[in-house]
């Protein structure tokens, strides 16, 4: 497709064109420039359109100013049209009826002349003294400006000018920042990141004010185009971990990003494990701490989750508020955490071991206690845990993506379906119940490890409904070796545990006072070991 | 991507560990087996003297072990290696035959207690077949994976331990210890080397290096150990007295004289799940050793990482029962392996000894290589010996 943009008078002056490919959307076309002057506005304004596919959202005003006509182009939805009346057109109009009265009051002689913009130079003298826009503008490329557009900025094309100048003046709608609800404290910071990045950032360097804090951006996916920031301390981090964090983010090839779940899938070492292998917060404090320890951390517009690295397992058991609340209550609550962890995990499979292979080790009046309530169940036990379990599964997908208004009434169903009916019924017994449903209490001790617990437990359970005690033995040996074999940037996944670091063994389990942790810990790369003398 | 900043991973090459580490599986494979049906096999022979045997056994393979550390710690396995040295080579042949002999009798008597103690109407092929997937799978994936295992899990496996021991609750006699020489001292020379299976479980270290932190991680774990097993043994000669020829599984038995048991039933299953963890990761140390002496042979793990599995399951196919084999290795195949165990760590430091005064300058090259200042002037290879290989063929020709 081929479109010329010739005003009359230069129609005769063709070898001065030079024919300019743009991609726009999904097509490419053939814009026609003479000497890469945009002359035909009203023809540049229906290009554009096309170029956007005629999207009913794209505003293209025509304005004239100091006798230059021009075309302003932006998104609808996406500007601050305030700003962009108040402080861009506005004052260009008003310099065209300024320039237009000032020159009737001089010499006629050059009044003709005057009217109109004589070169680039001038246009921009000329929007650098009417528009107050704080962030300026910039001069571009005509290729660039579809893409600029879409991105959310404004383009400003003058006839006869060689660039499009460019005003971010973007106001995207965007929440309050609230108070994460899968990571509230009792007592600490309850700001939350949100989905635009810009605010993210300025959350972070709120509480890291130093010009060491890096930050570099990129551009990620052909569609989406979505702003993805890599943040370090320069002078702490790792420079090869950061270094290879941000080439991995440079070589994504995807149309679109949507979250940062889709960077993450880039930035895992072993693609197929069901481990995390990456931190994730939303809250500002817990991240601007592992920047100081020397990760990194990865910002995604459009997502409230940040992404950290290097990551070790034992993270998911700290918390921010263990450093907002005394030590010993910080130890002792890790410790339940680790419990109610392996809890989740290991409990239901040695329910089931015990039942099924085991019931030989049960102290006697467990035993009669246990046969009584088992008694008539018509479900070995493998299968009724399983079926508690899974019952138990639905209704979590079901209470978390039903309207707030059905929520008594799935919690009454529940509990009496459950917890009541069924057992009454014979069909499940109330250990059952009791045990999955301390798993399942028992799993939000570690909320962002939910997901693999959830598989473990499941595995756990076959296990032991085929061998045994053994079976659980040889699985959890199978389990640590392979995790002990993980290495994430340079951190070996079990530290500081395995291999045991002594100095990181301060903010373990047993935590030390803050006094205490005068070193980064060793399990992480860094450039600067020390953090406090 | 090397880190070179990291402390964890300065001079720490894929075959090198803590010495931290390195406790932790001395520990692990010092009570693994022995505490298993030696003592059964010991009071059976040797009546009242079972104790004292059990104490010189422990002696002299305290006393290899100690030997096999040092050899790793001389840098013995870089240096043979380097210089190619065809005795060394052998040494390693012996050892890797020596480990999936070891490897054979371990996982046979393992599964038989497992099939005794635990399942009742489990088919035992798919016992064996589960008890070697791990083995194998931990071997494989090498020392390092090895290690921090064993240092994860070292805490449960003490913690059992220590709280079986805290709490036992029996009668006791320690006067059956006596008379030391229940026997004529002819007939327990004879008998005496006939249980070399339980020798030298510690040979792998030979081939890893081992990094020192600042507290003496392997002279504490080792004597430990030793103080350990005996304590055990001499609780179960002091509990059972002659009886102890009835105890299978000593380790096991042990643990059901506890006072906890009228609260929560039987307690064997603790130290049964102790016994379990440990063999498995005694077991990969000994595929591990296996594959890596092999390599060490013939330049290649191949045949030891088919070989030792393969072996296993051979055996518990063609034997009917895994007694034979843990019988069979306390008869005459005892005083090869008591005898290979011995000469081994030897032979080990006469070669290393004679190797190091033929070529001074490898070992020092080695040494520096290897420490930290060393580490920053390595070649683009990440070995400063690649120029040695060179000087040395012209020095031989002259």
């Amino acid at each position: 497709m081929c479109r010329v943009l010739l005003s009359p008078p230069i129609a005769n002056n063709v070898e001065n064109c030079s024919i300019t490919t743009l991609f726009c959307g999904f097509e490419y076309i053939n814009v026609v420039f003479v000497k890469n002057l945009c002359v035909n506005i009203s023809e540049l304004e229906n290009e554009i359109k096309q170029n956007f596919f005629f999207s009913d959202d794209l505003v293209c005003r025509p304005i004239c100013t100091s006798g230059k006509n021009a075309l302003v182009v932006f998104l609808d939805g996406g500007v601050d049209k305030t700003l962009l009346d108040r402080d861009v057109i506005a004052p260009l109009v008003r310099a065209k009826k300024e320039r237009s009265a000032n020159s009737e009051t001089s010499d006629d002689s050059a009044g003709q002349d005057d009217k109109d913009i004589a070169c680039q130079s001038e246009i921009e003298a000329i929007l650098k003294a009417n528009t107050f826009y704080a962030e300026g503008f910039s001069a571009t490329d005509f290729r660039s400006v579809p893409q600029r557009v879409a991105d959310g900025d404004v383009a400003i094309i003058f006839e006869d000018c060689e660039h499009a100048y460019i005003f971010s003046i973007r106001s995207p709608e965007k929440r309050a920042t609230t108070e994460p609800p899968t990571e509230s404290v009792m007592k600490g910071p309850r700001e939350g990141f949100i989905e635009e990045i810009k605010s993210n950032l300025s959350l972070v360097r709120r509480r890291i004010k130093s010009p060491a804090l890096t930050v570099k951006m990129l551009k990620v996916g052909k569609y989406s185009q979505t702003s993805v920031a890599v943040l370090h301390l320069s002078g702490v981090a790792d420079e090869h971990v950061v270094k290879e964090i941000t080439d991995k983010i440079s070589s994504i090839d995807i149309d679109g990003v949507i979250d940062s779940a889709y960077v993450l899938s880039y930035l895992r070492p072993q693609k197929h494990s069901f481990f995390l292998q990456a931190g994730s917060s939303e809250k500002p404090d817990v991240v601007s701490a592992k920047l100081l320890e020397g990760r990194v951390a990865v910002l995604v517009d459009g997502s409230p989750i940040v992404i950290t690295l290097p990551y070790l397992m034992f993270e998911d058991v700290q918390d921010g508020y263990d450093y907002y609340s005394e030590d010993w209550r910080a130890s002792i609550i890790r410790l339940f955490r680790l419990f109610g962890a392996l809890m989740t995990v290991i409990l239901p499979g040695a329910y089931v071991a015990l039942q099924t292979y085991h019931f030989q080790l049960l102290p006697l009046k467990f035993l009669t206690t246990l046969l009584a309530a088992t008694n008539g169940i018509p479900f070995p036990p493998a299968i009724e845990m399983l079926i508690v379990l899974a019952l138990f599964e639905i209704l979590n997908q079901a209470s978390i993506r039903m309207p707030r208004y059905f929520g008594i009434s799935l919690s009454v169903v529940g509990a009496i379906v459950l917890g009541d009916t069924a057992v009454k019924s014979g069909l499940i017994s109330s250990p059952s119940v009791l045990v999955i449903a301390l798993s399942a209490i028992g799993i939000f001790c570690v909320p962002d490890q939910v997901g693999v617990m959830s598989i473990l437990r499941l595995l756990f359970l076959l296990v032991s409904a085929v061998l045994g005690f053994v079976g659980i033995v040889i699985l959890l040996i199978v389990i640590i070796a392979y995790l002990a074999g993980l290495d994430n940037y340079g951190t070996p996944y079990l530290a500081p545990y395995a291999p045991r670091i002594n100095p990181d063994l301060k903010d373990g389990f047993l935590k030390v006072a803050t006094t205490g942790m005068d070193t980064r810990p060793y399990s992480i790369p860094t450039s600067n070991r020390t953090r406090q003398k | 991507m090397k880190t070179h900043t990291h402390g964890i991973y300065k001079n720490l090459d894929g075959d090198t560990v803590f010495n931290s580490q390195a406790a932790t599986l001395i520990f692990m494979c010092g009570i693994a087996f022995k505490l298993s049906a030696a003592p059964q096999m010991l009071s059976e022979e040797f009546g009242s003297s079972a104790f004292w045997v059990f104490l010189c056994y422990s002696l002299i393979d305290s006393a290899l072990c100690l030997l096999v550390l040092l050899f790793s710690k001389r840098n013995g396995d870089a240096l043979l290696t380097a210089t190619n040295n065809a005795l060394y080579r052998t040494i390693c042949l012996v050892i890797a035959v020596f480990l999936t002999a070891k490897g054979v009798f371990h996982f046979c008597y393992c599964t038989s207690y497992l099939t005794h103690e635990l399942f009742e109407g489990l088919e035992p092929s798919l016992i064996y077949l589960l008890f070697l997937l791990p083995i194998v799978y931990l071997g494989a994936k090498g020392i390092r994976s090895i290690s921090r295992s064993a240092e994860i899990l070292f805490a449960v496996v003490f913690l059992m331990l220590a709280l079986n021991l805290v709490f036992l609750n029996t009668k006791m006699d320690f006067s059956r210890v006596l008379p030391v020489l229940s026997k004529e001292p002819s007939e327990i020379a004879v008998g005496f080397p006939r249980y070399g299976i339980w020798m030298c479980d510690w040979l792998p270290f030979a081939f890893i290096r081992i990094k020192n932190k600042k507290l003496p991680y392997i002279t504490v774990s080792v004597a430990g150990t030793f103080v350990l097993i005996n304590l055990i043994m001499l609780l179960g000669v002091a509990i059972y007295g002659d009886a102890l020829k009835t105890v299978t599984d000593l380790l096991i038995r042990i643990a059901g004289f506890n006072q906890l048991s009228r609260d929560i039933g039987r307690t064997e299953w603790g130290n049964l799940l102790l016994v379990i963890t440990t063999s498995i990761m005694s077991l990969a140390f000994s595929y591990f050793g296996a594959i890596t002496a092999c390599k060490r042979a013939t330049k290649t793990s191949l045949p030891a990482k088919i070989v030792y599995p393969v072996s296993i399951i051979l055996a518990i196919m063609l034997v009917p029962s895994s007694q034979i084999v843990t019988d069979f290795a306390v008869q005459r195949c005892g005083y090869v392996l008591f005898g290979i165990a011995i000469c081994l760590p030897i032979l080990l430091h006469i070669t290393l000894i004679a190797e190091r005064r033929r070529y001074p300058s490898v070992q020092k090259l080695l040494d520096e290589e290897y420490s930290a200042q060393g580490r920053k002037n390595t070649s683009g290879d990440g070995s400063m010996l690649s120029g040695f290989k060179q000087n040395e063929s012209t020095t031989s020709t002259v």
